[in-house]
């Protein structure tokens, strides 16, 4: 079975692991498009629509560019942010934002590419969740968002099986993107006591990332619904130390 | 507990649906005083129980999104805003027992994807506050009703007695102050429902 008749979309492409997942479906033989509220989307992309993706209007609009010049198949809600603030210093602005970027997008890009998938017979969803379903002290909210999406991931596996549409969620641990990078600088005691907990004692890779992706995506990977993988270099099972 | 005065307040927040009333008659019946935020009662209950936001059921492409972000925004926001006021603020919470309720729809629902989002959520919250409220004594656990609460779910003349007070047995277990260990769990009062389930 090919991959390079499907066409992928991709969202929060400009950076980080969107960017690398990006890449390696382009490796992989997919027609890529991609949203991203950033102008710089990786090349190689068949479309992007740059549009801020917690304005559910406008994502909604640059949602049916996209759908009415292509038959989506396969989708990777990867678009994600996060707040780190204690409860006792909330003031609404992360419940505000969160909703919209980590749940609504998701939502509004499930919604947009339904009919081509039902059409096709099949399709691949998979959103991009976290550790932190786990539970994650000062990122509450997050939290909250990323265990919210995959419950959405478990009823949407549900929902749609019958329709031959697979869903499943990647869940990231430290992984070495920028974002990470610039808020734990290499000689950040933190670095350190984070590297340290995990069992395989380094930071992951984007790639590593991507590669569960594609292997979620991929046409053989038929039988998989409503299933969660965690790259995280062993994290998820046990704290050690 | 039988004299009235010495009944533990419980704060029951969000509780405005039948499911969280019926609840909250259960608790009473067990010797606690149940009470709304804002209700007059001198300082503050150190027990609360939080419910979940009652999201309208409908299948994937049928999910209203503006109303989906409205009600989950508003019971986030409002969960912070509610633990502010019990001193957290400060960094001196009255609080030493929380315990939020879940929903079945975290495990996977057909045709519920906001609901399975809200009590998924809630889950996420619960854990991560008891992380985050650890240091100051709040304990957190979650409780997540069997799925024999969510058929009809807003006739709460069909949820039998017994199930109404089985969950809220398992809530009073986590409020109990001998539970002053126990936080950042979960308790599915299901009838024995999850195994051979993936766990949420």
């Amino acid at each position: 079975m090919t991959t390079s008749l499907q066409t992928v979309l991709v969202t929060g492409v400009a950076q980080g692991i969107g960017r690398t997942i990006c890449e390696r479906l382009l490796e992989d033989g997919y027609r890529v498009l991609g949203m991203d509220i950033s102008a710089q989307p990786p090349d190689g992309l068949s479309a992007f629509e740059q549009v801020d993706l917690t304005d559910a209007r406008a994502t909604r609009l640059a949602l049916g560019r996209l759908t009415g010049r292509y038959d989506i198949t396969r989708l990777v809600n990867n678009v994600g942010s996060s707040y780190r603030e204690f409860v006792r210093d909330g003031t609404g602005q992360a419940e505000h934002t969160l909703v919209r970027l980590n749940l609504a997008c998701a939502i509004a890009c499930a919604q947009a590419v339904l009919p081509a998938m039902r059409q096709a017979g099949e399709g691949r969803i998979v959103n991009l969740i976290s550790r932190a379903v786990y539970g994650r002290d000062t990122r509450s909210v997050y939290a909250a968002t990323k265990s919210a999406l995959l419950a959405m991931t478990r009823s949407w596996a549900l929902e749609l099986a019958a329709d031959g549409i697979s869903v499943n969620a990647v869940g990231p641990g430290m992984i070495n993107t920028e974002l990470f990078r610039r808020n734990n600088p290499p000689d950040a005691p933190d670095v350190s006591r984070l590297r340290d907990a995990i069992p395989m004692k380094r930071i992951g890779e984007p790639s590593e990332v991507a590669h569960a992706v594609a292997f979620l995506l991929h046409p053989r990977s038929t039988y998989i619904t409503g299933q969660s993988l965690f790259v995280c270099g062993g994290l998820s099972v046990a704290k050690t130390g | 507990m039988n004299a009235k005065e010495s009944a533990p307040s419980v704060l029951l927040l969000n509780a405005d649906s039948p499911f969280a009333r019926s609840i909250a008659k259960s608790l009473e019946r067990a010797g606690y005083s149940p009470r709304r935020p804002g209700e007059a009662e001198a300082g503050q209950p150190s027990l609360a129980v939080l419910f979940p936001w009652s999201a309208p059921d409908a299948a994937l492409q049928d999910v209203d999104i503006d109303v989906f972000v409205g009600g989950l925004e508003s019971m986030l926001v409002d969960a912070g805003v509610k633990l502010r006021e019990s001193g957290l603020r400060s960094g001196a919470a009255s609080l030493s027992r929380l315990v939020v309720l879940s929903g079945w729809e975290a495990h996977g629902s057909m045709g519920r994807s906001a609901r399975s989002a809200v009590a998924g959520a809630m889950l996420g919250l619960a854990r991560s506050w008891a992380l985050e409220f650890a240091p100051l004594g709040l304990t957190v656990n979650a409780v997540i009703p069997g799925p024999d609460f969510m058929a009809e779910r807003d006739d709460a003349s069909l949820w039998p007695q017994a199930s109404i007070d089985g969950l809220a047995y398992a809530i009073q277990f986590f409020l109990d102050p001998r539970a002053q260990s126990i936080s950042g769990q979960v308790i599915a009062v299901c009838g024995g429902r999850t195994p051979a389930t993936i766990p949420v």
